[in-house]
């Protein structure tokens, strides 16, 4: 099923929070990549996702953040609060740097928490996949698609295999085209053999921590096209403004203009989800309540997209 | 360097042995000039109760390196050796937009070339190879010819309205995506000389640098300047101050 990958920013945390309920009902896992120091937030989170009845991933060892050179502070946040709690797995991210025996003992470390393997740039799928045989039934493997290939990903038939696609194209906000092709995955994910699918919402892979002013604001809205064989696709409405760093709360309004233009034109294809609802009503008031929170509507759309298309 | 320091010398006087070497004619970057205003006018001068200073202040298209405020405000724009003056003319022209005198201050082998690049109401000053300032040509303050609206730009939203209800301009309640264009048309129509006054007043309050001059006290004097320019939180500050004073050899295990 769908595995959204968030970093565990303040507004990716607090969409997890409050899309928790609809996550559990449609067995959505999201993965989560905590990348601040303060775990607060991230407790906070869990338990909302346990409190709904939902599922999560957790990893114990971020590449991005504060958490980058230790991550034992996520691991004593899971063995203090959410031990013996099948809702809540323990990721290990798998990257270049690290050999088959690291990969074993993270492993170990967290066998009380259903350790999860996230493949994102590991060079040894083979020795790996040997050492672990007698486990990989009960367990799930999920693949970043740029780091792990079919070949790679054959190693682990065995286990269940989820595939995330990072669909989102990230440039200057500035020089978003106005529609782009996303994504097939959550169509094609079965055809590749693959048990489920995930991707970075609206944000990307790429990571960067808050960054300067925006001469350009940008609203990113995923719709599914039934013409188009169901792909996704994502418009961009970016500002008229977009040559001095002042007034978001204006560019917003001009981007914002655009979104409920192309709504009221009848042949959008985005669907009227929650997260629309509050655009409308944004409009309606002029307000502009924080990129952030944009950021989460756009977050929660997509998400309310997805869950719609599977039903 | 490294090797040059006493065996009993602080990570302090590393920098201000490192800011002697900077300090020479030829090699001085824009760090030196910034702390030679600071020292020689802001803290000369003035004193960071009755001055503030502004570092990278929007204006217009450019930023200013140095903005000292004290009965007016005065713009520094430093090139130093290292420094090009390609972009002067266009930085100056924007300066006058904000701000009532417009300062350059080079080293003395630029001195010919920005009195050739400025108009005449453009203030220059020159640091010696001694490390001394001197006035090559003094600025004329001139509030009068300041763009509101590039003033505005410049400027948060607070200090904005802030600006306003002193000057007795009733700021409209509207929402927060027409904020900005309405409080813009508003300063279009203040006197400029007037809103310069007000602007003066405005951001030496809420620019204050007073409350740092205990910190600026504690450290060298090669650090003061940077102190006054990079945002240190408040309960960082007693840390810094022990870091400075920490003997080299044991801040070189640090991880």
């Amino acid at each position: 099923m769908y595995h959204p990958y968030f970093r565990g920013k303040q507004f990716e945390l607090i969409t997890i929070r409050e899309m928790a309920p609809l996550l559990a009902e449609k067995e959505f896992v999201p993965i989560i990549e905590p990348v601040r120091e303060a775990l607060g937030g991230l407790k906070k989170t869990l338990t909302a996702v346990c409190d709904a009845g939902g599922r999560a991933i957790v990893i114990v060892n971020p590449y991005h953040g504060d958490h980058q050179e230790d991550g034992t502070s996520i691991t004593g946040l899971l063995q203090e609060g959410f031990i013996g709690n099948d809702a809540i797995a323990a990721g290990i991210l798998l990257r270049s740097d690290m050999t088959v025996a690291e990969v074993l003992a993270c492993y170990a470390d967290h066998s009380d928490h259903n350790p999860v393997l996230v493949h994102a740039g590991f060079t040894a799928p083979k020795d790996l996949a040997a050492a672990l045989a007698a486990d990989l039934p009960d367990m799930t493997n999920v693949f970043v698609d740029d780091h792990a290939k079919l070949l790679y990903r054959k190693h682990f038939s065995d286990s269940d295999r989820i595939l995330v696609r990072d669909g989102f194209k990230r440039q200057r906000n500035a020089d978003y085209p106005a529609m782009e092709e996303f994504s097939d995955l959550h169509v094609t994910y079965a055809d590749l053999g693959m048990d489920g699918f995930g991707d970075f919402l609206i944000v990307g892979d790429v990571y960067s921590e808050g960054g300067g002013p925006a001469y350009a604001v940008a609203i990113h809205l995923s719709f599914i096209d039934p013409d188009k064989d169901d792909v996704m696709y994502i418009y961009h409405f970016v500002s008229d403004t977009k040559d001095t760093p002042t007034d978001p709360a204006g560019k917003f309004g001009q981007a914002l203009a655009k979104v409920i233009a192309k709504l009221d034109s009848g042949n959008s294809k985005l669907l009227e989800t929650e997260a629309i609802k509050e655009f409308r009503e944004l409009h309606e008031k002029g307000h502009f309540p924080g990129l952030g929170y944009v950021k989460k509507l756009s977050m929660k759309h997509h998400i309310e997209t997805l869950a719609d298309y599977i039903g | 360097m490294i090797e040059r320091v006493t065996p009993c010398a602080t990570v302090g006087d590393t920098f201000e042995s490192a800011f002697e070497i900077l300090k020479v004619a030829g090699r001085r970057d824009e760090y030196v000039y910034r702390a030679a205003i600071s020292h020689k006018i802001l803290m000369g001068t003035h004193s960071l109760q009755s001055a503030s200073m502004l570092n990278e202040f929007r204006a217009g298209s450019c930023k200013a390196d140095l903005v000292i405020l004290n009965g007016t405000a005065t713009v520094y724009e430093i090139k130093s050796e290292r420094d090009s003056l390609t972009r002067l003319a266009n930085q100056v022209e924007n300066y006058k937009r904000v701000f009532a005198k417009v300062n350059v201050i080079a080293g003395e082998s630029h001195v010919d070339g920005v009195l050739a690049t400025v108009p005449a109401d453009v203030g220059v000053l020159c640091l010696s190879r001694r490390y001394q300032i001197s006035t090559v040509r003094d600025a004329v303050d001139c509030p009068q010819r300041v763009c509101p609206v590039t003033v505005f730009e410049s400027l948060r939203a607070a200090e904005a309205i802030a600006i306003l209800k002193s000057l007795g301009v009733l700021v409209p309640k509207v929402p927060n995506t027409q904020r900005h264009a309405a409080l813009r048309t508003l300063f279009a129509d203040l006197d400029p000389a007037t809103l310069h006054v007000e602007m003066v007043r405005t951001l030496k309050r809420t620019r204050n640098l007073a409350p740092l001059g205990e910190l600026v006290d504690q450290l060298p004097n090669s650090l003061q300047a940077a102190a006054l320019s990079i945002p240190v939180r408040r309960s960082d500050h007693n840390r810094l101050v022990t870091a400075v004073a920490t003997p080299l050899r044991a801040a070189m295990a640090w991880s």
